[in-house]
């Protein structure tokens, strides 16, 4: 039968070298990312890890651990995998964490070589693991929102993998100080983690690329090439979800005044660019009071959470009064104003029928001169 | 510690997670069927692989456990096909796939209790290779996504098959006398590689989601959502690609820019989803009356730009018109019948160095002239 440390190490080394590849294929196949690169360095170089382990293991079977060639690989690859969760989440300013690595691993090696039989030197590399896989997996938290599943998966396995390696790091403390049995539970922990742990890390790599193009996916279904808001899809998928929440919403429906007149006169450019200016400016004052989407054409809407009628008339026409001194596109004498409709969803309505009201607001606010905001009448 | 207890507690934590992942895939990249079918595939792996610890304890007996296991490994081969096809949108064949992993536990069971030896794994085998060489042609059958990933999992699923294949070989080579094999070694190999095999599995299948992923999003980039026709974004790129062919090669191209006449009107008597019908109706009349090779976007709200390549501006014009005419006489789909028209402002690729925002703004004063003379018409550039 075979030894148990060339076993452990090869299962691992080929796992990694597999994941390697498939990081790579996905870099050079779609998706050219620093992180991406980051993940292949990081797969390729724990393979490096475990290949140099199994060398090991063949010369000596009765070593599991791997000295110190193996400790630098180890953390080496720990913390590109890291840096690449990092990258993904704040982009590629700041290197540091890779500077931190790297020292960390400097001074490692001095320890190692110098002090060869120290305690420090089995605990050191799952010390430093669980720390960068910790904050890795606090990386991958949503920024808004609610937690997906995927997101859910990933922290799990991430959590996971530093559990084992805290576990190992007690464990090889307790060995070192002879509260243990040289190298048993230890070892035992190791041998049933190493593969599925390394497995686990690099298939939750791919696994938050894929979930990363979803996202971008429906952002680009859901907004507007034009103005950059939402669309009407994005529309009725943010307000069905605040309907499911049992928020207070109020909804503003806008309407450029006259906007034909700005097309015919400045040409389709001056208009599109007008566009944009005024779904840009509903966005920047709607702020984190809600949400703006462009309905068609030159209307857009305002979908306000936590507001009643009254405070949402008076917000909103708080945003039509700052039309007055806005250049929307970039045209010195070109001023537009836009009309309002104003509803407070009822309980229990749909939005169809709300946006009805408001509609019918706007229609009102048309007759009534333009450039105003009208609240739909509370009956229906 | 024995190394059989490492293998084993790999396979089934490393396919407990991947059906996990794949299950989160599932909820969170657009409920493709085909990642649930594999997550359940793998889930099925898991339980493959801890029936062993149930024989440790005595639960079942060695007879039972030799049967089940590669009689579970086959519906895990099956439902991966399955995922596959669907993947490819081909009939998922779930009866006859689900028949063919029923049979090969009927055949285990009989095989095992007849033949002693290491024969009775010829059922498993067959099936297997048989489920990885339908995947790997529904892989082929239709090609969607990325072509690198794609191949990736096509050796994939090569190798699977061709592992089949050789344990059918070998056991059938041995069964009639012509090989003599260390059983025990093949096992210990065949062991130590299967925690891979399973983690490349999943590997790939995870790449072939987040590729369709990729391309479905840059398709979505560049498509407007309204018509099906190239965005702007699209239009832009797909230009620029054509416009460097063209001055390569020393050819002509005319850029043509639409406008549909008094749409304003349509939308405010008829309302916006109207005027969308009125939109895309425009669009697939123009887009079946333009060769394949030509481009053809919707640029704006009522905006269209079409390329025709390797036209002369005469020639061009001709085509131009022949649009503009069908676009006269369609009927559309509105509440009262309704003549709607378009204008059409064209200019073809001078000897100038010219980049696309000049061509653009030369054809969109033709469209402005074409406009001003009364709409309705084809104006070319001077």
């Amino acid at each position: 039968m075979i030894s148990l440390p060339v076993l452990i190490a090869v299962g691992p080394c080929l796992m990694l070298a597999m994941a390697a590849l498939a990081l790579c294929v996905v870099n050079v196949g779609f998706s050219r990312t620093t992180h991406a690169l980051l993940w292949a360095a990081g797969c390729a170089t724990g393979a490096a890890q475990w290949g140099a382990m199994s060398l090991q293991g063949l010369l000596d079977a009765r070593t599991t651990n791997g000295g110190p060639v193996v400790d630098l690989l180890g953390i080496a690859s720990i913390s590109l995998l890291a840096e690449g969760f990092r990258v993904r989440r704040h982009g590629e300013r700041g290197r540091h964490v890779v500077a931190v690595a790297a020292g960390v691993a400097t001074l490692l090696l001095l320890t190692l070589f110098a002090l060869p039989a120290q305690p420090i030197r089995a605990a050191v590399t799952p010390v430093l693991s669980v720390g960068l896989l910790g904050w890795a997996a606090a990386t991958v938290r949503p920024r808004i929102g609610r937690m997906q599943p995927t997101e859910a998966v990933v922290i799990g396995v991430l959590l996971a993998v530093a559990l084992v390696h805290a576990v190992g790091a007690g464990l090889a403390l307790a060995e070192q100080m002879g509260v243990l049995r040289s190298h048993s539970a230890y070892n035992i922990l190791y041998l049933l983690s190493v593969e599925p742990a390394s497995a686990a890390v690099a298939m939750s790599a791919l696994l938050i690329i894929a979930f990363d193009y979803a996202v971008e996916l429906r952002r680009l279904l859901h907004t507007d090439p034009l103005t950059g808001v939402l669309n009407r899809q994005g529309f009725d998928h943010h307000a069905a979800q605040a309907f499911e929440r049992g928020r207070r919403i109020a909804l503003a429906i806008a309407d450029i005044d006259l906007f034909k007149a700005v097309n015919d006169t400045h040409g389709h450019a001056v208009g599109d660019a007008a566009l944009a200016g005024f779904g840009h400016y509903l966005a920047e004052r709607t702020g984190r009071d809600g949400v703006v989407a462009r309905l068609g054409g030159e209307e857009f809407a305002i979908l306000l959470t936590g507001f009643d009628a009254e405070a949402a008339l008076a917000r909103v026409e708080e945003v039509r009064a700052g039309l007055a001194g806005l250049a929307v596109a970039d045209v010195p004498d070109l001023r537009v104003s836009a009309s309002f409709g104003v509803a407070e969803r009822r309980p229990g309505e749909p939005l169809l029928r709300t946006v009805e009201r408001a509609d019918a607001a706007l229609y009102r606010a048309k007759r009534a001169g333009r450039d105003r905001a009208v609240l739909a009448e509370t009956a229906a | 510690m024995s190394p059989l207890a490492v293998i084993l507690v790999a396979l089934v934590s490393i396919s407990a997670v991947v059906a996990m992942m794949l299950s989160a895939a599932w909820h969170d990249l657009g409920r493709p069927e085909h990642a649930r079918t594999w997550a359940s595939a793998f889930a099925v792996t898991a339980a493959t692989w801890f029936l062993p610890f149930t024989r440790a304890m005595d639960w079942l007996g060695d007879t039972t456990v030799a049967v089940l296991m590669p009689g579970l490994a086959g519906y895990a081969a099956v439902l991966f096909a399955i995922g596959f096809r669907q993947r490819g949108g081909l009939p998922p064949w779930r009866l006859r796939l689900f028949g063919a992993a029923f049979a090969n536990t009927l055949a285990l069971s009989v095989v095992a209790h007849l033949w002693p030896g290491p024969s009775w794994i010829i059922p498993y085998a067959a099936l297997g290779a048989g489920a990885f060489a339908l995947s790997a042609r529904a892989l082929r059958g239709r090609r969607r996504g990325e072509r690198a990933a794609e191949r990736v999992a096509e050796g994939g699923l090569a190798i699977l098959t061709l592992l089949h294949l050789l344990v059918l070989a070998g056991v059938a080579g041995m069964e009639a006398g012509l090989l003599t094999l260390r059983l025990d070694r093949l096992a210990v190999a065949t062991l130590m590689g299967l925690p891979g095999i399973i983690g490349g599995v999943g590997l790939f299948t995870i790449i072939l989601l987040t590729a369709d992923l990729a391309d479905q999003t840059r398709r979505q980039a560049a498509t407007d959502m309204l018509t099906g026709l190239l965005n702007r974004r699209g239009f832009e790129a797909a230009a620029r690609q054509v416009l460097a062919a063209v001055r390569r090669d020393a050819r002509q191209l005319a850029l043509v820019l639409i406008d549909v006449d008094h749409f304003k009107s349509i939308n405010d008597r008829f309302g916006h989803p109207a005027g969308d019908r009125v939109l895309a109706q425009v669009a697939q009349r123009i887009g079946q009356g333009i060769g394949r090779r030509d481009v053809f976007a919707r640029v704006g709200g009522e905006e269209f730009a079409l390329i025709l390549a390797d036209t002369d501006l005469q020639a061009a014009a001709c085509a131009v018109e022949v649009l503009r005419l069908q676009v006269e006489t369609t009927t559309f789909d509105l509440p009262e019948p309704t003549r709607i028209t378009a204008s059409f402002g064209m200019a073809a690729v001078d000897d100038e160095d010219e980049g696309l925002a000049d061509l653009f703004l030369r054809a969109d004063r033709a469209l402005y002239r074409s406009k001003a003379n009364g709409r309705n018409r084809v104006t070319v550039a001077a």
